[in-house]
């Protein structure tokens, strides 16, 4: 034994084995007195009472988990009924890659609030909502293959020829062949048809027990159609992301067509879709449509129209099917080169002018006419009743659904007789406008007096990695002006705008509140979990972009506009192809005032390499492997650049040259940086704010909130230490590992944030317990 | 002194696999052999008997969610579970600071009064507590680790990402400074 670390260590381990305490003190080598008082600490702090739980709950709580271990051994349950829809947006999913035998909290979410439903209600003696995932959730099974269907690995390096019955797992992909198409069927009920000429990527499929489905599919061409059974648990997640766009579903039956550069065009006919580009997003109710190109802000939803039959004429800005007119765009796809006389299919929308446009027009083999369109009912009166701007013929034969009236939407199937310009209503379906979700809580009423502000903070994170994870923390605000303007059961969404190939799944917990009241801010954590495979050889500069946004307040409902975009940017060497992944995100940074950015590595998988020596002659290795991710910490860049203080002048070099550097290295607006400075802080105080903001994930303003108020930068390292409980920060601003592995001797004792300003060295105190034990 | 049944089941590679298999008789061992443990440090790290018992409920629900990802034996059980703890712990604090935003000086100050009002000038749960909450992140842990969750060096080491030397250095430094408190408080430990 060298030092004292070691001889400390040697008089516990007696201790811990038993010896007493005077044999252990006593059998301590010359020149240990001051370790003494140490030993004699750990003697009492081991023997006085230390608490324990009560045993009444902490049965509840072993029953509780125990009930989560046996709800994972549950036989599948059948598949559901057809679906009933549900109009619920997007909402946030766990992102855990399905573990062979995971054991998954559904029901309520994870976090604290799962753990105090769970409490809650094992006392009461009634089951927990915790279940696994089942064995085929991570795969779709393929039903009605018709014509060449291939399949294959992510990368596309290999395609297989599939037929009806095989598996195409999570990860891989599927592409059509010319008159083919396949239905993928997921494990709780939900169907995806692949159209002729298509390719879809199974991004993810996932699900748990309770008939929680994570679906994400990434279409690159061609048509799919998706029927979904309604979705149970706020995990679930049903996305489909195109070139251009992404809609989120959760219980519905809508469309996607992916044509020409990307473009794309999303249709609903049941439920609801939120649907989304890198500029805006809108949703579609049922009848409704939407076209998509990448850079342009998405249009109003329209109603939609199709159309098959022979193609009567096809000029460069409009044709018509057996004699119904449309109006051709350039954004009009069309497929398969038709001729006047051909039987095509056309999809379109019918705008609020009236005008019919086609987004596509396909050449199809053969078909009788077929017509179809949605709008409102506008009059129901005699036999020519009136659908948009339509009139058709309603006779005897009519197939009427039951409920019509005036305001509804509905959709009309019709023929065209034969004067040729009259339209006989074949059918008149009634579209779901907001179907309920039978396994939503039913809503509470808004209330009147409350008007929540709900804010994000900061409204931009940005980092890069290379790893698979990407972990932050943000806060929403009420800002609510007077005391009574609570926020009720809140509900965060979150949509991918920019690089959902490289996306597994995101987590945002907590990712609701049932109130947070004016003045209050709830902390929330971001995980962006990526595909290892595809994002470590992504070419540097990817990005993957994320909005994260209020997508439920029941007493401002949609009256919440603020979004935190969450911009990851991958920093790993490209070995693969660089592939595109659509044009720069567009960051929102109008009103931002507080921008966050981790230019380091944050990962939430921590690995731990241990070099463990055991009586001195055994050296074990070990590594340990945790997924957790609450408390994953930012670092700040190493990259960190030492800046001198500036006396306060707001003029200089424009732009100025710190400033920028800075701008850069934080990834905000240079305008911030220099907001700073014009207030009077020295750059290198700026530098130093910004890199606690990311160290403590405190609001850089509420560091210089502190400065104000005149607290020293001591002593804001102090509160923020205090406060957040992370590394200290070295005086340069960049982070220090505290403590015994900084290799500074003295450093952990002096910034252990206790108000002690002793080095432990103390011996012979006033209290008698400094007692000398040198032989 | 009560104690628990610490240590009372040998975590080894085929418990921990039945474990992932689902069987419910060695989850529930784990959970006997290791709640009270948890529970202790979380109370120490949280200083509310209430938070320490719904964060250790939550230690063992997330226990259970990732044990399919445990890799035994190049993994330690203890240490992972520990690293749980401390992470909600950590979860824990933040939002309580971020709720109760005080300056340094006020927090001290309430702290002081109610030290004044109930520490005894013995050391006792209550007055540990509050003297560990003066210590950092890592002396607490080590202190916590070490002596109330009864772990060796090597588990700590590998539950804070550590070398056992480090770990044998903040002891030492962790225990120092805890003393120096308790002496500023002057509250008789012998």
């Amino acid at each position: 034994m060298n030092n004292e670390d070691d001889i400390l260590q040697y008089g516990l381990s007696a201790l811990e084995k038993g010896s007493d305490l005077e044999d252990v003190l006593d059998g301590l080598p010359e020149g240990s007195a001051e370790l003494v008082p140490l030993i004699q600490l750990v003697a009492a702090v081991r023997g006085i009472p230390h608490p324990e739980p009560l045993r009444v709950r902490d049965r509840a709580r072993k029953r509780a988990l125990l009930n989560a271990a046996g709800e994972a051994t549950r036989p599948v349950p059948p598949l559901p009924a057809r679906p009933r829809l549900s109009p619920n947006g997007h909402v946030p999913q766990h992102i855990k890659p399905r573990p062979a035998f995971p054991l998954v909290l559904s029901a309520v979410g994870a976090g604290m609030l799962a753990l105090f439903l769970m409490a809650f209600v094992a006392m009461l003696g009634i089951g927990v909502w915790i279940v696994a995932a089942p064995h085929n959730a991570q795969a779709a099974t393929l039903m009605d293959v018709q014509g060449r269907v291939e399949v294959a690995a992510a990368d596309g390096a290999s395609w297989r020829v599939v037929t009806s019955g095989d598996k195409v797992s999570s990860g891989e992909r599927i592409r059509t062949g010319a008159a083919s198409q396949a239905t993928l069927v997921f494990f709780e009920g939900s169907r995806t048809v692949v159209g002729s000429n298509a390719d879809l990527a199974l991004t993810r499929v996932d699900g748990d027990w309770g008939r929680v489905l994570r679906v994400v599919l990434t279409q690159n061409a061609g048509k799919s159609s998706h029927s979904v059974v309604p979705l149970r648990g706020k995990s679930s997640q049903f996305m489909v992301f195109t070139p251009s766009g992404a809609g989120s579903v959760h219980g519905t039956n809508f469309n996607v067509a992916v044509g020409r550069q990307g473009a794309s065009r999303f249709a609903v006919d049941t439920g609801k879709v939120l649907v989304s580009n890198q500029s805006s997003q809108v949703f579609l109710a049922a009848g409704q449509a939407v076209a998509v190109s990448t850079d342009e802000a998405l249009e109003d939803p329209a109603y939609q129209f199709t159309l098959q039959g022979e193609l009567t004429d096809l000029q460069e800005s409009s044709g018509s099917v057996e004699g119904t007119s449309f109006i051709v765009t350039a954004e009009t796809t069309v497929t398969g080169d038709p001729q006047v006389g051909q039987t095509v299919r056309v999809e379109g929308r019918v705008l609020e002018s009236g005008d019919w446009v086609a987004d596509t027009i396909e050449l199809l083999d053969e078909g009788n006419f077929a017509g179809s369109f949605t709008g409102i009912l506008q009059d129901m009166e005699g036999h020519e009743w009136q659908v948009g701007d339509r009139t058709v013929i309603v006779t005897n034969e009519t197939e009427i659904a039951a409920g019509l009236s005036v305001g509804a939407p509905v959709r009309v199937t019709f023929q065209i007789l034969e004067d040729g310009i009259s339209w006989q209503a074949l059918q008149i379906e009634l579209l779901e406008e907001e179907p309920e979700d039978p396994t939503e809580t039913p809503t509470a009423t808004p209330d009147p007096e409350a008007e929540p502000v709900l804010v994000f903070d900061p409204e931009a994170l940005e980092g890069t990695t290379c790893g698979e994870d990407f972990a932050q923390t943000a806060s929403l605000v009420n800002t609510g002006a007077e005391p009574d303007d609570y926020a009720a059961d809140v509900e965060l969404g979150y949509q991918v705008v920019q690089g959902a190939e490289f996306v597994n799944g995101i987590t945002l917990n907590p990712d609701g509140w049932e109130s947070i009241d004016a003045g209050d801010q709830e902390i929330f954590g971001i995980h962006v979990n990526l595909n290892e495979a595809s994002w470590e050889t992504a070419p540097q500069g990817t990005q993957v972009e994320v909005r994260v946004f209020v997508a439920a307040e029941r007493n401002r409902p949609g009256g919440h506009d603020s979004n935190l975009t969450v911009t990851v940017t991958a920093n790993c060497e490209s070995t693969g192809t660089p592939t595109v992944t659509g044009t720069p995100a567009v960051t929102e940074t109008a009103t931002v005032t507080e921008t966050t950015t981790v230019t380091k590595t944050t990962t939430v998988t921590e690995t731990a390499t241990v070099t463990e020596t055991a009586t001195g002659t055994v050296t074990e290795t070990a590594t340990g492997t945790v997924t957790e991710t609450a408390t994953a910490t930012p670092e700040p860049s190493e990259t960190a650049q030492p800046v001198g203080e500036e006396d306060g002048f707001c003029t200089g070099a424009n732009p100025h040259p710190v400033g920028q550097s800075l701008a850069l290295q934080y990834g905000v607006p240079y305008e911030e940086i220099m907001g700073w400075f014009c207030q009077g802080f020295g750059f290198g105080e700026i530098d130093r704010a910004y890199s606690w903001s990311l160290i403590y994930n405190v609001p850089v303003g509420d560091i210089f909130a502190l400065r104000i108020s005149g607290m020293g930068w001591g002593q804001i390292k102090k509160v923020l230490n205090d406060g957040a409980g992370s590394s200290i920060p070295s005086d340069d601003g960049n982070p220090a590992t505290v403590g015994p592995d900084s290799g500074i001797p003295g450093i952990g004792g002096d910034n252990s944030g206790s108000t002690s300003p002793g080095n432990g060295n103390g011996n012979g105190n006033n209290n008698g317990k400094g007692k000398n034990k040198g032989k | 002194m009560i104690r628990g049944n610490l240590m009372s089941l040998k975590v080894n590679t085929d418990l921990i696999k039945r474990a992932q298999q689902g069987d419910l008789e060695t989850i529930g061992g784990l959970y006997e052999t290791y709640h009270l443990s948890v529970y202790r440090f979380l109370f120490y790290r949280v200083g509310d008997r209430a938070a320490a018992e719904d964060l250790t409920s939550e230690v063992f629900l997330r226990m259970l969610r990732f044990i399919s990802g445990f890799n035994p034996p190049s993994a330690s059980f203890q240490a992972w579970l520990f690293q749980i703890a401390r992470n909600l712990a950590i979860d824990h604090h933040r939002r309580m600071s971020v709720r109760n935003h005080l300056p340094l000086e006020e927090k001290l100050a309430a702290r002081g009064e109610h030290l004044d009002a109930a520490v005894e000038r013995s050391l006792t749960s209550e007055s540990l507590q509050a003297a560990l909450a003066e210590l950092n992140d890592e002396q607490r842990d080590v202190i916590l680790m070490r002596f109330i969750a009864e772990m060796p060096i090597a588990e700590v080491a590998k539950a804070l990402h550590k070398s056992e030397n480090s770990i044998k250095g903040l002891q030492r430094r962790a225990l120092s400074a805890l003393r120096e408190v308790l002496i500023d408080w002057e509250i008789n430990y012998e």
